[in-house]
């Protein structure tokens, strides 16, 4: 008797199997969800890749919503996502600070001459160090850090302007409506 | 088409490691214990950015610097539980090839003997229900 | 011109394989004219098939670069031999690859002798359902003849890595296992579908099962021999999903084989004889699946393309569903099944199904346990090497013991053969400890579990030696089943030797060196003599020479080149290797490094002395082997024809 049921178990397993490689079809397998969603931002204080003399310090922004942009004039999915960067910083809704990671900095502020600056400060992190404790995997990378200092979402690719309309903008306004 | 080029332009990224370039890591440590629990170690992180190479094993940048963190971390006397928190607070349990023995992935450690006890059962069962067959046989002729 | 001949090619094969699935319907026993017409079709579909494939073939050796996929995997400066090869070195091309396989293997239901007809008919109905299924989803969403508007003056070659005799072979091996399975699939599902379920079918259709798995052995420790001598960092099997994907219908058509030994002969387990027939080929479509959906973060996949994922989906949930459904419905449960002992062969067959399941399940839950979690939302995690290789100590440990006293044990039970066996068993044991202790105290560091699977594996070998010895001193004859058993056998304890001992006593050390310097390891002095840049046909060079020698005598020269690809603008690496029966030496050079020693350029260079690594691929040879000698058994080759059964079309 119970061997009738047991001869179904294989089909039941396949079924599940299936949805759960249709499902699986869906999810983007390469981008890993970063530790930090919901969490303190880590520390960032590094000299500014313009003025060295001068320290950046990501806690002077408290009480502001931040877009932290990682990136690198090694990188070209970053200079692709450049003027995005720069149809951003037009709208003046948040500043973007612009983590230059790992990067030769004369050859990133002869870039950012050439192709305009977007970012409000470019702390200067040479030795990756900083990226670390940010889990930064690769570039460009960007964060939305809240009113409170928090880091509420994270974008890895490079930003498109449609996903700049339909997803971080929205994000970045109803951040800016909470409460300090 | 945005959406294509980030695609394109992601799997550009991924592309950019690839299996071929192969890392020859020359960290030395002076003690032979802390050399091996550094491979050990950098064999089991899994590198983010080349997602089928350890951080051992991997030529991408990140890979180098995680290697770095690793021996310099080793070398001050962090033990290799401190070390695997200070990566999976930065990165997420991801970074570990070994799963942890806890939380949602216990199961994967349990899995070993709970099917060998599971199937140990159904044998004996299997087998006692032959070895009465044979016993009927005999009675029957 | 001909890439439309190709096009035609591959759009009659569909429509021949949707007319060998109509025509298999309507055959039945009282009007066997189908059955003719079900033949020919057949015969076209292949012809149709092979054309297809021979003909993207010709369009890579004739370098027709109006077509996209000739472009992409193709280049002016490539070798003839990677121009052939490169038709299987991408997605398009090696699911043509995969739908002339099956074809392939469906023409061979023609050679099936002495099994029903009908069955024969309804098994090709199958197979073309599957054709069908498989070309559609080339034609509609891969189709390797699609034609470029701008002709470009040369190609963008074949992937570097896979340029290497063993990898071009590699693929058709696997596909030649992978499909072969697709025959007890579909005899199955035949008999499943006829309700003719005789016991002598089943031991008609044991050689499609052997041959496919001995294909599969084969292709598998092909992979795993490229991985080691190519990928440069000399290790052997990575546990990547692939992989894995790989070895899952190995295990399940290993686990058919045993449960076939007992279904033929004994009439056991038949519904789980059935079960695992349509699993073995399932887990192929799966593995498929796998490397093509792009659902898994894989070294091998090819382009991942979500349309093409759900496609293989699809077709993979309607054919095993379909298989399990009729499995399901009309697998006969009250099959009456002989009794047998506790200490017998059927117990150890039994055994051996369920310890190999367990590591079918493990392998399977380690490789999909990342993609639950994720589809649950539950987070991204990683699980690799260091768990694979610990939860397989669970079954490798077990699987060899039970296999050194299983391999003498006979049908029902032992009777007055019990004292014999015990004691030629505690003998071989008793040696095989002698022998392990011997070897670990000249060795010197040996760990528990690597003397416990030397053990156990030195006494498989000589238990299956005991008897060829005996039956060789009694001048009698073993049988070719038997003996193809044993070597077998003694090919799984050749590559757990291989396994442990390549593991335990590894010596590897990479250092900083500059050109002139000598660095010891494991006994042997890497002397760093030269470096020189060259030049090849498709491809530019630096290439090191290091002299080995031990005790002061040269033992050999090792070259290793970094190479690189301007075609594809990538490089690889060349590891310079000297094989041994007792150890490999393996040398890698690494990259030219930004610190100067003593003014030198400094290179990192990895350097190995691995003993025993050969042993893994030697035991697949023998796993093969066996197989190989046991297809020649007698049993298998009876020429008579039975009543209703036809002779060749």
């Amino acid at each position: 008797m119970s061997k009738r049921i047991i001869v179904w178990l294989p089909l039941l397993v396949l079924i599940a199997l299936a949805i759960l490689f249709y499902k699986g079809l869906y999810l983007d397998t390469n981008k890993v969800p970063s530790p930090f969603i919901d969490k303190k931002a880590p520390s960032l204080i590094l000299p500014d890749l313009l003025n060295p003399q001068q320290q950046v310090n990501l806690a002077d922004w408290k009480g502001q919503v931040v877009l932290l942009n990682v990136w690198a004039t090694w990188c070209s999915g970053c200079l692709l996502e450049h003027p995005v960067l720069n149809a951003i910083a037009k709208e003046n809704l948040a500043p973007i600070i612009g983590l230059n990671y790992k990067d030769n900095s004369q050859k990133a502020k002869e870039w950012l001459q050439k192709s305009g600056n977007p970012f409000t400060a470019i702390p200067n992190d040479l030795s990756g160090e900083v990226a670390i404790n940010w889990g930064v995997y690769g570039a460009p990378e960007t964060f939305i850090i809240d009113k409170q200092g928090v880091i509420r979402y994270k974008f890895i690719a490079p930003i498109s302007l449609d996903d700049w309309k339909n997803k971080l903008r929205p994000l970045v306004i109803q951040l800016q409506g909470e409460r300090l | 088409m945005s959406k294509q080029l980030n695609i394109i332009l992601l799997s550009l990224v991924i592309c950019l490691c690839s299996v071929t370039i192969l890392a020859l890591d020359t960290t030395e440590f002076s003690d032979a214990k802390q050399q091996a629990r550094y491979q050990a170690l950098t064999n089991e992180l899994r590198c983010l950015v080349c997602q089928n190479e350890s951080i051992a094993g991997s030529s991408s940048e990140l890979a180098q610097d995680l290697r770095a963190q690793v021996a310099e971390q080793i070398k001050t006397g962090k033990s290799d539980a401190e070390i695997r928190t200070y990566m999976t607070e930065r990165y997420g349990d991801f970074i570990l090839y070994r799963p942890l023995n806890a939380g949602k992935t216990r199961l994967l450690w349990l899995a070993p003997i709970l099917l060998l006890l599971l199937f140990c059962v159904i044998f004996i069962s299997i087998v006692n229900a032959r070895s009465k067959a044979i016993i009927e046989d005999e009675e029957v002729v | 011109m001909l890439a439309e001949f190709g096009n035609l090619a591959l759009v009659l094969a569909t429509v021949f394989a949707a007319l060998m699935a109509v025509l298999g319907f309507l055959v039945n026993a009282e009007n066997s004219h189908w059955s003719t017409s079900l033949r020919r079709a057949t015969q076209l579909q292949v012809l149709f098939t092979f054309s297809a494939f021979l003909i993207l073939i010709s369009l890579l050796v004739i370098s027709d670069f109006s077509v996209a996929y000739v472009v992409q995997h193709s280049n002016l400066r490539s070798p003839l031999f990677y121009k052939v090869t490169a038709a299987w070195g991408a997605h398009e091309g090696s699911l043509l690859m995969w739908n002339a396989v099956l074809a392939f293997w469906a023409l061979s239901l023609f050679k099936l002798k002495n099994v029903p007809a009908l069955l024969i008919d309804k098994s090709l109905a199958i197979q073309g359902l599957l054709l069908f299924g498989f070309l559609l989803f080339t034609t509609l969403t891969s189709n390797p003849f699609v034609r470029l508007e701008e002709i470009p003056l040369n190609g963008m070659d074949l992937n570097p890595v896979l340029q290497d005799p063993a990898m071009a072979i590699h693929p058709p091996m696997l596909y030649l296992g992978y499909v072969g399975f697709s025959i007890p699939f579909s005899l199955v599902v035949a008999m499943l579908w006829t309700g003719d379920m005789q016991q002598a079918t089943l031991r008609w259709i044991r050689p499609w099962v052997v041959v496919p798995w001995i294909f599969l052995t084969l292709g598998i420790s092909l992979g795993s021999w490229w991985a080691y001598y190519e990928l440069g960092w000399g290790g052997w099997w990575f546990w990547d999903p692939v992989e894995n994907a790989s070895l899952m219908p190995w295990i399940a058509g290993t686990a058919l084989l045993h449960s076939l030994a007992a279904t033929e002969k004994r009439g056991l387990f038949l519904h789980w004889t059935l079960l695992l027939a349509v699993m073995a080929f399932a887990f192929s479509v799966l593995g498929s699946f796998l490397v093509r959906s792009g659902v898994l973060i894989s070294v091998h996949s090819f382009a991942s393309d979500p349309s093409r994922g759900l496609f293989i989906l699809a077709l993979f949930a309607l054919f095993v569903g379909g298989a399990l459904t009729l499995y399901a419905a009309k697998t006969p449960i009250g099959f009456t099944s002989s009794g047998f002992k506790a200490v017998s062969r059927e117990s150890v067959l039994l055994l051996n199904n369920l310890l190999l399941l367990v590591m079918l399940l493990l392998v399977m839950l380690g490789t999909l346990y990342p993609l639950v979690l994720e589809a649950l939302g539950l987070g991204k995690i990683s699980v690799g090497p260091p768990y694979f290789d610990y939860v397989m100590l669970y079954v490798s440990l077990p699987l060899l013991f039970f296999l050194a006293v299983g391999q003498r044990l006979n049908w029902k039970g032992l009777g007055k053969y019990a004292n014999e066996l015990k004691k030629s068993l505690l003998l071989s044991l008793v040696l095989a400890s002698i022998l392990t202790l011997l070897f670990g105290v000249v060795l010197k560091s040996f760990s528990f579990l690597t003397i416990v699977s030397v053990a156990f594996s030195i006494w498989i070998i000589f238990s299956a030696l005991q008897v060829i010895l005996k039956y060789k001193l009694e001048k009698k004859s073993l049988g070719f089943s038997q003996f193809g058993m044993f070597v077998a056998h003694i090919g799984v304890a050749v590559f757990a030797l291989g396994v442990a001992l390549s593991n335990q006593l590894a010596n590897v050390d990479t250092k900083a060196v500059v050109l002139g310097q000598t660095v010891e390891v494991g006994g042997y002095q890497f002397d760093f003599t030269s470096l020189e840049q060259d030049k090849e046909l498709n491809y530019q060079l630096t290439r090191a020479e290091f002299v080995v020698s031990k005790n002061l005598q040269t033992v050999t020269t090792l070259n290793s080149e970094k190479r690189f690809y301007p075609g594809r603008q990538t490089s690889t690496t060349e590891a310079g290797i000297h094989g041994g029966f007792i150890r490999d030496l393996y040398v890698t050079l690494g990259e030219p490094l930004p610190t100067a020693i003593e003014g030198q350029q400094a290179w990192s260079v990895q350097y190995q002395v691995r003993p025993f690594i050969r042993w893994i691929w030697l035991g697949t040879i023998f796993m093969a082997l066996g197989g190989l000698i046991a297809i020649f058994d007698k049993r298998y080759r009876t020429k008579t024809l039975k009543k209703g059964s036809r002779a060749d079309v």
